[in-house]
């Protein structure tokens, strides 16, 4: 050895360079030791925006909230759909999360752990409502553990509550009157970086309430002694957009500055901030269906006929605000559009029926449609010959909306500058004021859009279903029909605010066409009104029609208008409406599949295990259905359509 | 040319795929009158792979051609059906754009076939011309070479230039003392289109645009050349999509374009001391540098779709490479007893790697045509269009080996040889730095020992048998997790930049060991009837323990790849050569040389990885695989449903049905290889003929699925008036267990839904295709001029050539229309096998070589 050792150093000697063996360290990029705090805080709030739109795409194609692509259920929802959801919760956020949080609470970054910690349970939440089982207390070992075993969702659900719990603790450390004696605060530590609320804590507590009373409220099923104490206690703490509690969260009253939402930006490079739905559908023409069954819904649900009295054209007005049309007439070419040619429902369709709700249709006409047994069930648009307001196919509307019925798959025709496609909420897209021109990369809010992760509504709603269905929920939070109220309220305020001025007042934004839009607010405003006015009274006037298709009890009927309403309001987060859907099996009489939904390829009730978990870990047992629930849903609504 | 592991030792672990000794000529030292020599290659090329289109159908779906010729695929109506269709630019979307071609407002167009796309290349060009100078005097040899290359490409837009001047000179300082050095200086300078992998919906994975990902299913009924390619004012892309999706071929070759000039300096030296006769010392130095500077320039306006490179991109990169090698070998060569002689060797080596990146990259072209980064609105230090790394890289690699290596030979029919070495690298940690790999080999020649066995009918007999072994270490900094930083990761409406950092998903593993590969191979080789016969057989078996890959993992350890040490692959394989000379009459000979490759490569474990298989090269929905017990690299990917009896599942829509789990889909690797070579000589003519077959080896093809399921190519002009179904079976019912009860398929679909929705939108197992080929691979004729001519010319020697390269090939498997390649799948982008990403057809080259002496 000792030869070598000097035949070495003569070579290291005649070489004049580097002679150490000792360069494993890369220079390229930052050693673990000296990550910072602010900096990875950034990180995750990016990637949680990141990570909500993926799941919320998907969500929202299976709920009628947007078109699902696959030709069957079991085509949308494969185990390759969901790979860069799994890495970029595990691998992305909740190691980051953990990698902070272990270095805020020795250091006293307190805040910093607080956000931390509330952001990762709502990704954990996120995982056990996708996918049911999931690792957390064998992951995040690195080569220690290749294969972590799942927890079940129960647990994992326990493990979220309890982080934001302790969440909420770091958090009110910088309430001015905090008394509770939580972690260690650094005097300094900078105040954390906030692309949330820009820096107000007390929303911060505000969302990790709201993020509990969802998990309380999926819990409702299973374990309803739990979801009542624990959905009482977070009102009582204050939640997004409802309490004014200035010992829990400071003296900040509830508005809609409190929703937890991602703003984006305008700027296209380095980096480019907008919207992924404006990137995708604005610059190069339309990219995503949207779904005909919700432009139907809020085009005529509301309104059998559709009327234009007096210069009000009634229906939803959100409609606008959610679409945006690139022509104003339904175009017949079937190279553009393929059912032009074939205006038939499928065959499958008027078997599928059970109500869908609709309202002010024709004088007698039922609140929901009726059970019939033929075409006249579907049509392209108009009211059928027996005065029905039959459901759509192929064409929602009469004025151009061109979306896709649900789960079609069909080839891309070169509609990209003639299909309807995200309006201005939440994508930050164009407001449709019927110009009829086709999109571009340099219109309406040019992508400054929002990733609508919890909104004031659903907190609302969430509370009318909770008290719904509990009554010692009800004598706390108020009864379901004013909290469906203040939903809506909030729905319909929150879409023209953001809208109007481009944010929740956290952080001005450009809003070009805020004129166009203040004016069709004042034409169309009474609208809104009239829209609550009729739920309203549908709601309080519930009455069983027997053969409607709608359920046959009145709380049956009232929750499903609930949970309608809640649908509409929850445009842009798929992840809620998923949630929903299962938990409560409303609304009812979706439209169904355009083939036929077969018994191997049911209504995912939780989505496959992604393939990098179920190809690279040996724990994992592939789920053989789609069928397959997750702990909380024992809902027996039957989906498959 | 070194094969095989034992004869590799001196190379380390950089020579286990065997060794190219690039041994530049120093001369000879002995007294030598200068020569020199020119070598002149001109060569064309031109397309060897392009389908046959069929010519009946036209752009559009279902048969329907409406009012305007605009989708990606040829689905359209018959061609009788319809006399003309307005002309495409009447249909772009962008007003602006539009509003450019007032003459096609109203235009209609002819509905027929156009000329074929082909037309759109040019002939390929080659020119190579060396010379080369060599002579000495009895204490200074000297060579002398300059070869430049210029190259057309067939495509346009792509063109190289190469020169290389070499150096060298041997010294006898003293008669002891000699001093050889050599010094190579080479600049390549190479411009091309971009390419990039496509499969058959445009670009894929990184969304770069690519020259060829649309080109080869252009409709028939659109005219490529007819069309313009530019708008007159701003010259934005234009081409038959409305939304202009499609970037023009013709657009691309003309903006949009990758530069890379290299400039090489190679010196080389040995000091070398004989101490006696028998010992001597010899220290090698080498110092091997590269600088490359690479542009990537696309134009403003190529296409929407290309959201950032549609503003315009310029990326400019300097990479340098830096390889110090040191070897100080010891050399004894004695013989030890009157019968035995040894060469011995004993070495020490130094190697240092270096490596640095840097570059700028910019968006937002503002004059059209320029690449300065002045030119445009916005400039970072990351590639943000295309993977977003940072440029600024630096990295180092520092390699120590001993070695020693000692051959004996008895009687010249006993030869051994004996050798080692051991090598520590930097990119493992210190504990794992040092690897030793052995190596042996023996051979015997029987034709030697036994006098009375070599006969006429019996000239030569040689066995072998040898064990050699090799390393291979990781790349560098692969052991130690890292936090990826990003300044700019998020902006808000305001404008609010939000930096970020974010632990690395690639997780550094501390234990990584070196790889080991070993081979044990025995070998027979024979010569018969006065050499007329002449056989050359191997049988090896090479494996590899440790293998280090990139390997993917569960997210759920909180990061998704690490290199790890996967088991064992073994490579069992058959070589065999077989050479004849049938017939030799008078001035004539035809001599046949028969080769054949039959390798079987095959995972044997994964070492404690634990899993069924791990992906090595790919995508998530196909790849390449290592599974135990299977093929190396086998075909993994999503595929259609099978039924209980292995048939397809056809879903109520009449097509097929995705199975939620990867299938294996095949093996790429070919069963065997075969070549035969003809080759005539007559007084100064000889001709040579080689054939290749390729048997088996399953390839993944973009360029099959997207001319077929395009409806371009001429295998489907079919009667798309008929129904379709698809061979299969559906389900017709469940048993009271739940299991499906399935009939044969009868469901009709389109001529679109068959050969769109199937054949190209389908799952992955449906692009798969067995690769058996036939190949006329080259023919060759030169004529050496006599020498009763050559005496009267100032020439020594005078040689003049033809050849032809890839004249002829059949795929047996594959649609005969598509006139397919299998190799140009060997072409992919990755590093997968048996992969085609529609980077292009395969070429045949025809050239002229005069060699001349003088």
């Amino acid at each position: 050895m000792k030869m070598i050792k000097i035949s070495i150093v003569f070579v290291c000697l005649m070489l004049g360079a580097s002679c150490t063996l000792d360069l494993q360290q890369n220079p390229n990029a930052v050693d673990p030791s000296q990550a910072i705090p602010d900096l990875l805080l950034n990180s995750m709030q990016r990637q949680v925006a990141g990570l909500f739109s993926g799941a919320s795409g998907i969500g929202m194609g299976l709920t009628r909230l947007q078109n699902s692509g696959g030709s069957t259920y079991a085509n949308t929802i494969t185990p390759l759909t969901f790979d860069g959801t799994w890495s970029t919760a595990y691998a992305g956020i909740l190691t980051d999360g953990f990698t902070l949080i272990a270095q805020a609470d020795r250091d006293g970054y307190a805040r910093h752990a607080g956000m931390a910690r509330v952001m990762n349970a709502y990704v954990m939440i996120m995982l056990v409502d996708m996918f049911g089982d999931v690792p957390y207390t064998q992951a995040f070992q690195g080569s220690t553990e290749f294969n972590p075993g799942v927890d079940t969702g129960a647990s994992v659900y326990t493990v979220a509550l309890g982080l934001l719990d302790k969440g909420i603790l770091d958090l009110r450390t910088l309430a001015s009157n905090a008394t509770p004696t939580p972690g260690y605060l650094n005097p300094v530590a900078p105040p954390p970086p906030d692309q949330y609320y820009y820096g107000n804590f007390g929303r911060w507590v505000r969302f990790a309430n709201t993020l509990k009373l969802k998990a309380y409220l999926n819990l409702r099923l299973t374990n309803v002694a739990t979801a009542t104490a624990g959905i009482n206690a977070v009102f009582a703490e204050g939640l997004i957009g409802v309490g004014v509690n200035a010992t829990l969260i400071g003296s900040t009253s509830p508005s809609t500055a409190d929703n937890f939402t991602f703003h984006y930006g305008s700027n296209t490079a380095d980096p480019d901030a907008r919207n992924p739905l404006f990137v995708n559908n604005y610059p190069a023409g339309g990219s995503d269906y949207m779904s005909n069954w919700l432009i139907w819904q809020m085009y005529h649900g509301y309104d059998a006929v559709h009327n234009t009295s007096a210069g009000v054209q009634l229906g939803d007005p959100r409609i606008r605000f959610y679409f945006y049309r690139q022509t104003n007439s339904n175009n017949t070419d079937p190279n553009n559009i393929r059912c032009a040619t074939n205006l038939l429902a499928p065959p499958h369709y008027p078997q599928l029926l059970s109500g869908a709700i609709t309202l002010n249709g024709p004088a007698g006409y039922p609140v929901g449609i009726p059970t019939l047994t033929t075409d006249e069930a579907w049509s392209s648009n108009g009211v059928g010959s027996a005065g029905n307001l039959p459901r759509t196919f192929c064409y929602p509307t009469t004025v151009g909306y061109w979306g896709r019925d649900h789960v079609d798959n069909q080839g891309i025709p070169p509609d990209g500058f003639l299909r309807s496609t995200w309006g201005v909420y939440p994508a930050g897209g164009r407001f449709d004021g019927a110009t009829q021109t086709g999109v571009s990369g340099g219109v309406g809010m040019r992508g400054a859009g929002i990733q609508p992760i919890m909104m004031r509504a659903f907190t609302y709603f969430m509370l009318a279903e909770a008290a719904h269905y509990i009554p010692a929920v009800a004598a706390v939070v108020g009864t379901s029909a004013s909290n469906l109220n203040l939903g809506m309220g909030a729905s319909f305020d929150d879409v023209f605010t953001f809208a109007t001025t481009g944010t929740y007042g956290v952080q001005p934004a450009g809003v070009p066409e805020a004129a166009t839009i203040t004016a069709y607010m004042t034409a169309y405003g009474a609208n809104r009104d009239a829209y609550r006015a009729s739920v309203n009274a549908a709601f309080a006037g519930a009455v069983v029609v027997v053969g409607s298709g709608l359920p046959q009890t009145i709380p049956e009927i009232q929750m499903n208008i609930i949970a309608r309403e809640f649908w509409i309001a929850s445009y842009g987060n798929g992840v809620e409406a998923y949630n929903l859907v299962r938990r409560t099996g409303y609304p009812t009489g979706q439209q169904p599949t355009l083939q036929a939904t077969v018994a191997t390829a049911p209504f995912p009730r939780s989505y496959y295990y992604p393939l990098s978990f179920a190809t690279f870990n040996s724990t994992v047992t592939q789920k053989t259905v789609l069928s397959a629930r997750v702990f909380w849903d024992t809902n027996t609504a039957n989906l498959d359509y | 040319m070194l094969k095989g592991l034992a004869a590799t030792v001196l190379y380390g672990d950089q020579g286990r795929n065997g060794v190219i000794l690039v041994t530049t000529k120093a001369g000879s030292g002995k007294k030598k009158a200068t020569e020199f020599s020119i070598q002149q290659t001109l060569s064309t090329t031109e397309i060897a792979s392009w389908p046959e289109f069929q010519r009946n159908y036209g752009n559009g779906f279902q048969q329907l051609s409406g009012v305007s010729p605009v989708f990606f695929s040829n689905w359209g109506a018959h061609f009788d059906e319809i006399d003309s269709a307005g002309h495409a630019y009447q249909f772009l979307f962008d007003a602006t754009l539009r509003n450019q071609f007032p003459e096609y407002f109203f235009k209609r167009e002819p509905y027929e076939a156009a000329p074929d796309v082909i037309n759109y290349f040019r002939k390929g060009l080659v020119s190579n011309t060396s010379f080369n100078m060599s002579g000495g005097t009895d204490k200074l040899s000297y060579n002398a070479s300059i070869g430049y290359t210029s190259e057309q490409g067939y495509q346009p837009g792509n063109d190289l230039y190469r020169l290389n001047i070499q150096t060298g000179f041997t010294a006898a300082v003293t008669s002891k003392f000699t001093i050889r050095t050599s010094i190579l200086i080479a600049k390549t300078d190479l411009k091309s289109p971009p390419l990039n992998a496509a499969t058959g919906g445009g670009a894929s994975f990184n969304g770069v645009p690519s020259q060829y990902a649309n080109f080869m299913y252009t409709p028939v009924s659109i005219d490529l050349l007819a069309y313009p390619f530019e708008a007159p004012l701003d010259k934005r892309m234009v081409w038959y999509r409305g939304g202009g999706d499609i970037p023009n071929p013709r657009w691309i070759a003309k903006y949009a374009q990758e530069t890379d000039v290299t400039n090489r300096f190679f010196n080389s030296s040995v000091l070398s001391y004989d101490f006696s006769e028998k010992i001597s010392l010899a220290y090698k130095i080498g110092f091997d540098t590269y600088t490359q500077s690479q542009n990537r320039m696309y134009n403003r306006g190529i296409s929407p779709s290309y959201n950032i490179i549609n503003r315009g991109v310029f990326q400019s990169q300097t990479l340098t490479n830096t390889i110090w090698n040191h070897d100080m070998i010891a050399t004894i060569n004695t013989n030890l007893t009157s019968d035995i002689t040894m060469l011995g060797r004993l070495g020490v080596n130094a190697r240092y790697d270096a490596s640095q990146r840097d570059g700028i990259y910019s968006e937002g072209q503002v004059v059209f045509g320029q690449f300065r980064h002045s030119n445009f609105t916005t400039s970072s230090s990351r590639a943000l269009a295309f993977d977003s790394r940072s440029f600024n890289r630096t990295t180092e690699q520092q390699r120590y080996g001993i070695y020693a290596d000692f051959s004996f030979d008895y009687k010249d029919w006993l030869f051994l040889n004996l050798s080692g070495r051991n090598d520590w690298n930097s990119s493992h940690e210190a504990a794992f730095q040092s690897l030793f790999y052995p190596s042996a080999s023996v051979s015997f020649v029987p034709t030697e020992l036994f006098d009375n066995l070599k006969s006429d009918k019996l000239n030569m007999l040689k066995l072998r048998l040898s064990y050699g072994s090799s390393a291979g270490f990781a790349p560098v900094y692969s052991t130690r997790s890292v936090v990826n930083q990003n300044l700019r990761g998020s902006m808000d409406a305001a404008g609010l930049i939000f930096g970020e950092h974010s632990v690395s998903n690639q997780l550094g593993n501390t234990t990584l060991r070196g790889e080991l590969q070993t081979e044990i191979e025995a070998g027979i080789e024979a010569k018969f009837f006065n050499e007329r016969l002449g056989v050359d057989f191997t049988v090896y078996d090479r494996s590899t323990v440790d293998l280090i890959t990139n390997t993917p993992i569960d997210p759920a350890t909180g990061y998704a790849f690490t290199f790890r040490n996967v088991g064992k692959l073994s490579n069992k394989g058959i070589e065999m050569g077989v050479t004849g000379t049938p017939l030799k009459i008078g001035g004539f000979s035809w001599d046949i040389t028969w080769n054949l490759t039959i390798v079987r490569p095959e995972v044997v474990n994964l070492g404690d990885v634990g899993l069924d298989r791990v992906p090595i090269a790919g995508r998530a929905s196909v790849g390449n695989f290592a599974a135990p017990g299977r093929a190396t690299n086998v075909i993994v990917g999503t595929a259609t449903l099978k039924s209980p009896t292995g048939q397809r599942v056809v879903g109520t829509n009449g097509l097929y049905e995705q199975d939620p789990n990867l299938q294996e889909l095949g093996n790429p690797n070919p069963d065997f290889l075969t070549t035969v070579i003809n080759s005539f000589n007559y007084k100064g003519f000889n001709l040579n003929v080689q054939w290749d077959y390729r048997a088996g080896g399953m390839i993944w093809s973009s360029t099959l699925a997207a001319t077929i399921g395009r409806g371009v190519s001429k295998d489907t002009d079919f009667n798309r008036d008929m129904t379709f179904i698809l061979p299969g079976q559906k389900v017709v019912g469940q048993r009271a267990d739940g299991s499906s009860i399935y009939a044969n398929n009868d469901r009709q679909v389109t001529a679109a839904d068959y050969g769109f929705n199937t054949q190209f939108f389908g799952y992955q197992d449906v692009n798969m295709v067995d690769g058996t080929t036939i190949r006329l691979r080259e023919v060759a004729l030169n004529y050496n001029f006599p020498k009763s001519i050559m005496g009267k010319t100032p020439f020594k020697t005078a040689s003049l050539g033809v050849n032809g390269n890839n004249l002829w090939f059949k795929a047996l498997s594959v649609p005969e229309g598509t006139n397919y390649d299998t190799e140009i799948a060997s072409q992919g982008v990755d590093n997968g096998i048996g992969f085609d990403y529609l980077t292009g057809p395969s070429v045949r080259r025809y050239g002229v070589v005069l060699k001349l002496t003088f």
